[in-house]
């Protein structure tokens, strides 16, 4: 799910005209950017109404830096550190960093981690299972929760992902193994699912 | 590379920007190793789950509030302020502080004498019901005599 590549002469030339006074053109903009934005709102902040307040503080924010956009990185890229800083900003001053433990969240919801875990891409309610995910990334630590939604969700490459949080790749390669170690660490009492041969021999059985 | 050096790679496995000599060295790895093959396939559940998590439906309302919110900055932007606005900024605390000081000032001007307790308890009393304060004690021997008397 990899969308960010260099800067595309479309973005730029809208870029562009916006520059140039025809504030309207921003529309298209947020339009193409906003399932990427609110999506990430929604899995950093946990809860949909915040996460969409906060999705169009960042575009407005971004708006009115519209002129420090300088199209070195993707305009992707520059909306997900706008984006990233935002959203840490809020959790910072809501001190919302953790809803809830690992513990409870396992004992609770336990079964559907493990249809999660162990489905195929089309399977369940995926309403249920945004839910889930966004449940399972706020009891990670923030720094991990960014890497692992930006990586596994959004496909954030290497260099991206440096340019988005501002630091080197070697930073990120430490801070994505960090991450996901931390995940897998906390998953660990599930099982790995079974390989369709696997699951065929269990049923003929 | 050894085993934990392999399990320290592992979860990178599926990452592009892996270098190919370390896929190849995983590969050849995880062909053998019962632990890095669980361990590799329970993180391919987890990347599975997370690929599952969707992006929310493109919302034309959310484009409106982002353009109305626009609208306002610019307007905000736009609208030339009133003359008087930035005296107000320093000439609405100096006025608050003048007045202050103007009350201070008629206090002091208007400053009544000071009633000592002894002055208001005996204001209407007539002079030979007075009580007196004496500061001295009482000598001992007047104190004797008047006891002897009695």
């Amino acid at each position: 799910m990899n969308h960010h590549k260099a800067v595309s002469n479309e973005d730029y030339g809208i870029i562009l005209s916006i520059l140039g006074g025809d504030r309207n053109a921003y529309a298209e903009i947020v339009r193409k950017y906003e399932g990427r934005v609110r999506g990430y709102c929604l899995t950093m902040l946990s809860d949909p109404a915040q996460a969409d307040d906060a999705a169009q503080e960042i575009f407005i924010k971004a708006y009115q830096k519209l002129d420090q956009y300088r199209a070195e990185s993707a305009f992707s890229t520059w909306l997900y550190r706008i984006s990233a800083n935002h959203c840490l900003d809020i959790l910072r001053k809501t001190s919302r960093h953790k809803t809830e433990s690992w513990e409870a969240l396992l004992e609770k919801e336990g079964e559907k981690i493990e249809v999660l875990l162990g489905s195929s891409p089309k399977t369940g309610n995926s309403l249920e299972q945004q839910d889930l995910i966004t449940k399972l990334l706020a009891c990670l630590s923030e720094k991990s929760r960014t890497m692992l939604i930006l990586r596994e969700i959004h496909g954030l490459s290497y260099q991206e992902l440096a340019e988005t949080l501002e630091c080197s790749l070697d930073a990120v390669k430490a801070r994505l193994k960090r991450a996901r170690q931390e995940i897998q660490k906390n998953l660990d009492t599930f099982p790995a699912p079974k390989s369709s041969k696997e699951t065929e021999a269990h049923h003929e059985a | 590379m050894k085993h934990e050096e392999i399990r320290e790679k592992l979860l990178s496995f599926h990452d592009p920007e892996l270098p190919e000599p370390d896929r190849l060295e995983i590969a050849a790895h995880l062909k053998s190793c019962r632990d890095c093959q669980n361990r590799l396939k329970h993180w391919e559940g987890i990347q599975a789950g997370f690929s599952q998590a969707a992006m929310p439906e493109s919302s034309e309302a959310f484009v409106r509030g982002v353009m109305n919110g626009i609208a306002h900055l610019g307007d905000a932007a736009s609208e030339p302020e009133p003359w008087f606005f930035p005296f107000l900024r320093w000439l609405v605390p100096a006025a608050g502080y003048a007045f202050a000081v103007f009350l201070i000032f008629i206090a002091i001007l208007h400053q009544e004498p000071v009633f000592n307790t002894e002055t208001v308890l005996l204001a209407d009393v007539p002079e030979s019901a007075q009580w007196s304060f004496v500061s001295e004690s009482p000598k001992i021997s007047n104190l004797i005599s008047i006891k002897e008397k009695s």
